[in-house]
């Protein structure tokens, strides 16, 4: 039986792969997740996820030409670093997207990307509850699942050509922990707490920079770490 | 099977003239009005071709406004699997639902609010629309 590691890559420009699995349903798996390849028949090469949040240790297949394209022998680089620093008081702004909100916002620093965050976001209409990100160090994991239904970040997405993986949410673990807060490192113009790159233009190359890291040892669930600052 | 029955549907889409509108919106794929469980406060709105996707789907395009939302959702629940629609950061959504129909064909569903400050359930009264995508995959991945 043959058995060799092999890493995805996306199908679409959004970030994500299908995969079909066994049984017949279809998973999406995120890039650089790992699968172990085990037997290729019937024009299918067929793997078992083995890494990250989406279906691990089930059995998927590709067809050998989708296998060709979008499984790759290289992995994922170490942790990746991501620092965040507050800038100033909420301030407000009409987002073409999203019309007035009193934004929080930040500065966000990694390896070749410099880029506007909004911490937090609240309208006149709806006060809203969520408070911004704490200062500290957080853990950045994996991407859970699709946040896109139409009309969300498609939007940002033809809003700006070249965009890739604006559906993909890394979420935030809390103060060093591995659980998933239900805040976010993502595209967007709105925040309830998150990391959401503002500057859109700025978010093909610091999702570039994301997904292709992971934390040693960490079955492809842990990205690397997110530092904030006041 | 199941590719035979595929390209059935597919001949028979051909036929009423939605392969000659390729990526464009057309009534003629309604594809809960095709499998007859479509809610009746859902309403179609557009569907269209992404040969742009993997697996180049068929993706027909739905609303229902946010009062009737709850019961859209749990009949999407109830007739296809599709995970209750949770909360996080900003939007109302449940995703990447796949369903297994009967003659093999699959179908991606997914419902979601697009971003929002609501964030209660009870107030989804508030959120004007949720979107609901139906996806027929025309090719295995």
């Amino acid at each position: 039986m043959i058995r060799k590691s092999k890493y995805t890559r996306k199908a679409s420009a959004d970030g994500w792969l299908r995969i079909k699995l066994t049984g017949g349903a279809f998973a999406f798996l995120c890039e650089y997740t790992r699968v172990e390849v085990t037997k290729e028949a019937e024009g299918r090469v067929f793997f078992k996820v083995a890494e990250g949040y989406i279906a691990v240790g089930q059995e998927g297949s590709l067809s050998k030409e989708h296998a060709a394209q979008y499984l790759s022998d290289n992995g994922p680089q170490g942790p990746a670093k991501v620092i965040v620093r507050y800038k100033g008081e909420p301030s407000d702004e009409h987002s073409p997207y999203k019309g007035r909100l009193r934004q929080q916002w930040g500065e966000l620093t990694a390896p070749g990307v410099i880029a506007q965050v909004t911490l937090n976001s609240k309208s006149a209409d709806i006060p809203g509850g969520y408070t911004p990100i704490p200062p500290g160090d957080h853990t950045i994991l994996a991407p859970d699942s699709s946040h896109r239904v139409h009309g969300d970040t498609r939007g940002y997405a033809m809003a700006t050509p070249g965009m890739v993986g604006n559906d993909i949410w890394f979420p935030i673990g809390l103060n060093g922990s591995t659980v998933n807060s239900s805040r976010y490192i993502h595209v967007g113009h709105l925040s309830e707490g998150c990391v959401t790159t503002h500057e859109l233009k700025k978010w093909t190359a610091l999702y570039n920079y994301l997904i292709s890291h992971r934390v040693p040892n960490s079955m492809g669930k842990y990205v690397g770490q997110l530092k904030v600052q006041k | 099977m199941s590719r035979s029955v595929l390209n059935a549907f597919l001949l028979i889409a051909c036929s009423v003239g939605v392969l000659a509108a390729q990526d464009k919106p057309s009534a003629n794929c309604d594809l809960l009005a095709k499998l007859q469980k479509k809610p009746k406060s859902l309403e179609f709105v557009s569907c269209s071709r992404h040969m742009e996707l993997q697996g180049k789907p068929w993706m027909a395009i739905y609303r229902v406004d946010g009062t009737h939302a709850a019961e859209v959702e749990q009949f999407l629940v109830r007739e296809f699997g599709m995970k209750k629609v949770t909360h996080t950061c900003c939007e109302w959504a449940s995703t990447q639902n796949s369903y297994v129909h009967k003659d093999g064909r699959v179908f991606i569903f997914e419902m979601g609010s697009g971003e929002t400050l609501i964030n209660r359930k009870d107030q989804w009264s508030k959120i004007p629309y949720f979107n609901v995508e139906v996806e027929l995959e025309t090719e295995e991945p």
